[in-house]
This record gives C-alpha cells, sequence and structure tokens, in this order.
C-alpha cells in the first residue's frame, strides 16, 4: 500500500471532530469567561475609584489570577478540553500557557528552569504582538506622512 | 530465511513478572492484574523522572522476589524508556546492578527488551536476564508534547500516555511456564503519517508489516492463535489494522478477535480518547493480562505485538513524518 | 440537561428585563431649573442616550450621559458633540460631559444625596480629577 492509498484509508476510519459542535462549545467558554471578566469589571467600577478606562487593569490582573488558580488545581486543563479555543483565546488561556510551563519546570531550579522556560507556549504570542503592533504602526506612520488620516 | 523472524527451539521461559501502576491506572480494566498500584503520580518522589524511576526499579523487585532470585544472580538487565536518553531506565541500571544495554523502540521497547533477553538465554549466554519497559504519564507528555496543566484541547484520536511499568524474567526453558516460541524484529514502516495525536495511524502499517511477515514466516494462521494483541494501537488505530489485515487476505473472523491493550486498558471513559499508549501499557499489559491468562490455561498460544512510533518532539515542528515498528513475540504453554 | 435549559430561559428573561428606570436625573434644586431645561432640551430626542444624569451647581456642571449599548461603537465622537453642545448652552458654567459608567453612577448617587453647593462643589472637582485618569 502506498501513502496515498493508506492515507485515504485511514481517514475513512478516524472519527471527524465537529466543527459545529467544536464551534458552540467554543462560543459557549469564552463567552462565560468574558461575562465573568465583565461582572468583575463592574465590581471595580462600583466598589473602587476606578472608570471604565482604567478598570481593565485590575480586571485583567484578576482573571490571569483566577486562570492561575484554575491550573494549579489541575481544572483548567479540563475547561481547555471541553471549550478549546473558547478557552485559550482570551487572556486566562496565555495566563494558563504561562503558568502551566512555570509549574512544569520548577524541578529544573528557578533561574534555568522556571525562567528559562516560562515563556516555552506564549513566548510566540509576543514576539509576533510585539512584531505585528511594529508593522501596523509603521503603516499607520506612512498614511499619515502622505496626508490619507490622522493620528 | 524470512526477513526477521527468529525461532527459539529452546523455548526461554518467563519465569517470573512484576508490573506497577500509578493512580489513574486504578481505573484501568487491567488493574485486578497488576502486582501494585502507587496512590501518587510521582511514587512520592522529589520530580515526575525519579518517580518514573522507582516504579521501574520495584517491577524488577517484583520479579526477582517471586523468582526469589537475587539481584545479584542477574545476568543481564534489558530495558528502555520515552524520556530523553532513557534516564529512568539507566538509574535503574545503576540501583539494579546488572550488565545493561539501553533500548529504544519507543511504545515497543518491553518486548524488544524480551526478544534480545531470549535470544541471549537461547545462546547459552544468559542464565536470568530481566527485560521489560516503564513510562510515566507527566514526564513522557512533557518531554513530547505540551506541559501537563496546559489547557490545550485534544483530538479524539490522542492517546493517554499511562504510568505504569512492567518487568519479565526469562531463563532456561522448563515445564510450567509460558516459553517464548518465535519473535519477530519489526521492521520500520512510515507511509507519510505527521500527525503526533494521531498515533494509531502511524502505528497500525507496522504492526500489518511485523503480524504477516511472522505469520509467514512460521507457516501459521491467525487463527492458530488463540489470543492476538497489539500493545497500543488505541480504538482508531485497531479499526485501521484490521482493515488492513482483511486487504491483505486474511479471514474476517479471525481479524475481528484482535485485541489491543490500549484500547481496552481505560474501558469506554471518554475521558481518555482513543486510549492508552506509552512504553508501560504494552508492559502492564502483556506482562500481567496475558501471563496470566496462559498460567490459568485459559489460553494456549499468544501473539503479542508492541507497537512503536519513532518520533521526537523535533521531528514534529520539523513537519517530518512518524516512522513506526512493532516487535512481536509467539508465547505458548503447554 | 432540561434543568439547564430552564435555567437558560430565567436568565434571558430576568436579563431583558430592565425595569423602569427615570431618563432624566439632576440634583433638586430650584436655582438651576433653565440649566436643567437647556440640557433637556438637547438630550431629549437624541437616539442614542439611554439616560442623563447632571450635577449643576453656581459655575460647573457635570453631565454623565449612558450611551445605548448599539451605539458604543461611536461614544468617543458622540461624547465631544455632546460636551461642545453643553458648553454652548451653559457659557456660564464649566461643563464636563463623560459617557464613562463610573462618573454616571458617582454623578447619580450625589445627584440624589442633597449636597449643598460647596460640597457638591469639591465632589465635582474629585470626579472631573477622576475622569482625567489614564491608567
Amino acid at each position: 500500500m502506498d501513502a496515498k492509498q493508506y492515507e485515504d484509508l485511514q481517514q475513512s476510519l478516524s472519527p471527524k471532530p465537529s466543527i459545529l459542535k467544536n464551534c458552540l462549545k467554543a462560543f459557549f467558554v469564552g463567552g462565560i469567561i468574558c461575562t465573568i471578566g465583565q461582572l468583575i469589571t463592574f465590581f471595580y467600577i462600583a466598589n473602587f475609584n476606578f472608570t471604565e478606562k482604567t478598570a481593565g487593569n485590575p480586571t485583567v490582573a484578576t482573571m490571569i489570577f483566577i486562570s492561575m488558580l484554575l491550573t494549579g488545581f489541575g481544572l483548567y486543563k479540563k475547561i481547555g478540553q471541553f471549550g478549546g479555543a473558547g478557552s485559550a483565546v482570551p487572556v486566562t488561556g496565555f495566563g494558563n500557557a504561562v503558568i502551566s510551563a512555570a509549574i512544569e519546570h520548577k524541578t529544573e531550579g528557578f533561574v534555568l528552569g522556571v525562567g528559562g522556560n516560562i515563556f516555552k507556549l506564549a513566548g510566540s504570542v509576543i514576539v509576533f504582538g510585539v512584531v505585528s503592533a511594529f508593522v501596523v504602526a509603521l503603516v499607520k506612520l506612512i498614511l499619515v506622512t502622505m496626508g490619507v488620516t490622522n493620528w | 530465511m524470512d526477513q526477521g523472524v527468529l525461532y527459539f527451539p529452546s523455548k526461554p521461559a518467563i519465569i517470573a513478572s512484576g508490573v506497577v501502576a500509578g493512580p489513574v491506572e486504578k481505573q484501568s480494566v487491567f488493574a485486578a492484574d497488576f502486582d501494585m498500584l502507587y496512590d501518587d503520580e510521582r511514587a512520592d518522589e522529589d520530580t515526575n523522572e525519579k518517580g518514573h524511576q522507582q516504579m521501574a526499579e520495584q517491577a524488577c523487585q517484583i520479579a526477582l522476589q517471586k523468582a526469589k532470585i537475587k539481584k545479584q544472580d542477574v545476568d543481564f538487565l534489558m530495558s528502555g524508556d520515552l524520556v530523553n536518553q532513557m534516564t529512568p531506565s539507566n538509574f535503574v541500571a545503576a540501583t539494579l546492578g546488572a550488565p545493561y544495554i539501553g533500548l529504544f523502540s519507543a511504545c515497543a521497547t518491553a518486548v524488544s527488551g524480551v526478544i534480545i533477553a531470549s535470544l541471549l538465554t537461547e545462546l547459552g549466554g544468559s542464565r536470568y536476564a530481566l527485560a521489560g519497559a516503564a513510562s510515566q504519564h507527566n514526564s513522557i507528555e512533557r518531554q513530547f508534547r505540551y506541559p501537563v496543566e496546559y489547557g490545550g484541547q485534544k483530538p479524539g484520536t490522542a492517546q493517554w500516555t499511562v504510568t505504569a511499568a512492567g518487568y519479565v524474567l526469562i531463563a532456561k526453558g522448563q515445564m510450567n511456564s509460558p516459553a517464548i516460541e518465535a519473535a519477530t524484529i519489526g521492521k520500520v514502516i512510515d507511509l507519510q503519517q505527521t500527525d503526533p495525536f494521531h498515533m494509531g495511524a502511524a502505528m497500525a502499517p507496522a504492526a500489518c508489516d511485523t503480524i504477516t511477515r511472522h505469520l509467514k514466516g512460521r507457516g501459521q494462521k491467525l487463527k492458530d492463535y488463540d489470543l492476538v494483541m497489539t500493545g497500543d494501537l488505541g480504538k482508531v488505530g485497531l479499526s485501521i489494522l484490521k482493515e488492513m489485515l482483511i486487504k491483505e487476505g486474511m479471514s474476517k473472523q479471525d481479524v475481528m478477535k484482535i485485541r489491543d491493550g490500549g484500547a481496552e486498558y481505560y474501558g469506554d471513559d471518554e475521558a481518555f480518547l482513543a486510549g492508552a499508549s506509552g512504553a508501560g501499557c504494552s508492559a502492564s499489559v502483556f506482562f500481567s493480562y496475558i501471563l496470566k491468562q496462559l498460567h490459568d490455561k485459559k489460553i494456549e498460544r499468544v501473539l503479542a505485538v508492541a507497537t512503536g512510533a519513532l518520533l521526537s518532539p523535533l521531528t514534529v515542528q520539523q513537519n517530518e513524518s512518524i516512522p513506526c515498528t512493532a516487535h512481536a513475540i509467539e508465547i505458548s504453554m503447554k | 440537561m432540561k434543568k439547564g435549559l430552564l435555567l437558560l430561559v430565567v436568565l434571558l428573561l430576568v436579563g431583558c428585563n430592565n425595569g423602569k428606570t427615570a431618563y432624566f436625573t439632576a440634583n433638586e434644586d430650584d436655582n438651576y431649573k433653565t440649566e436643567r431645561q437647556d440640557v433637556e432640551k438637547i438630550v431629549k430626542d437624541d437616539q442614542h442616550i439611554k439616560r442623563v444624569v447632571a450635577l449643576f451647581t453656581k459655575d460647573a456642571a457635570l453631565i454623565g450621559i449612558e450611551v445605548k449599548p448599539l451605539s458604543k461603537w461611536n461614544k468617543q465622537k458622540y461624547e465631544k458633540k455632546w460636551q461642545k453642545e453643553m458648553e454652548k448652552a451653559l457659557p456660564n458654567h464649566k461643563v464636563l460631559v463623560s459617557t464613562d459608567l463610573k462618573i454616571i453612577w458617582e454623578t447619580e448617587r450625589l445627584a440624589k444625596k442633597k449636597l449643598d453647593d460647596e460640597q457638591l462643589k469639591k465632589e465635582i472637582t474629585k470626579l472631573k480629577e477622576l475622569s482625567k485618569e489614564e491608567t
């Protein structure tokens, strides 16, 4: 049997992921996480001197704290298996990536182990986030210089 | 001579076995046949790798205790695992103090160890040889995939690496012990499968090749065996293997009776997706369940085929395919 | 499954019930009737406004405008427009228009409290400082 024939055979017998069901699950999980975030924002606006503009910071910090607890207790991976992108995309997913790597590498010490590996998964997010921000700013600079838009 | 098929006229015997497993494996359908179950995934050690080593050592000790053999009398240790440079096995060898060569066939390591040990016994070079393998979920997930607590979504074809160790003691042919009559060493088969979350599809062709070569070399048919069991193809991989064997012209009735240790390991629990895998999977199932069935005279002749995926995390990142192998041993009990 | 569906329906119904809240809330003071009417004229028929809260003192005015959810995309643009209109309508006052939820809630709380001019001036200054914060 050659590779192409085998691929066809393998495909016909392997279970396919249900894209619609996965999208719905991701929608609900992501939605619930974001709703909880919004409730936390309202909590900070109502009880402390934060405006809508400034309440973003403590909200993100709180969400990451919650994600840390869930990751440490082994619950986040269960949410992740169910929700897929719904739990990976919000900032809690970023927190989970960083925290799980930190937990994993504690056995190699804090400097080389935790310090060196903590961004194993999240590193690309940071690198490409910074690179794309730079590119977008460059594009806007060109457009503003040409007079097409304003800052 | 049929490529890769070996015969053992003196019928080296498996005189004892030791199988241990971790807390998650308590849910296994095979748990009742394991010798010891740990309550802690790391066997109460500081690191996962130390726990891995501790379990392998314990399995060896149990086998030696059962046979009433002292570790000084062990002529050879054949072992391996999935951690880089197989360091847990290296440390076990240091503790045991037996002459040792590390082996790597991924999840087929245990059976490859039994084959080499049987050869050494057949040649008269070994009186007692320990052979087996182990795996530990956390150390191997970390080695090959993502940090254990990472919330990535695994597809339905992914498998769960077991925390288990299985070792057997091979000695000269003797009565009332399961004997190794023949074996087939696997060829590396690569049909360009690239998905590390679908090992079953990568390994099935290797299992098909080994089974076909063994039967041809021995002049046997599937129905000559009371049980044909693969190591860890998983639920999906097993169905692919069955399709392939039927296409090879084997009788559908016999092919459907083929079982897989990984597919049955955790029963129908969906949390374990397509089933169990890992070097400890074939080792724990073959060296407990199958040996017990032989001892209880429920079966007389069995073909145990362990499968292994010979990939590394680097080859996955480099988009390489996953070459696989499968080693088979024919065990009989009169 | 059935219980989950029931819970979902109940939550949806509760969420959709907005309750009757006043369209315009301001501090009760007869001195500022004209100012109040001026502001009301501007906000009366605006499609984007959900409700308005206002605080008036002798020479300052703090107006909080809550924008309807769908119009939130252009919140900043409307805020600038209303700021200009309010400044034109109340030339003798130092006006601040804000669409920020915190300012609106605080303004509403103060309007209901019935403070005198001096205290109100202090509170308004505090709120103006708060609205300028960036982090």
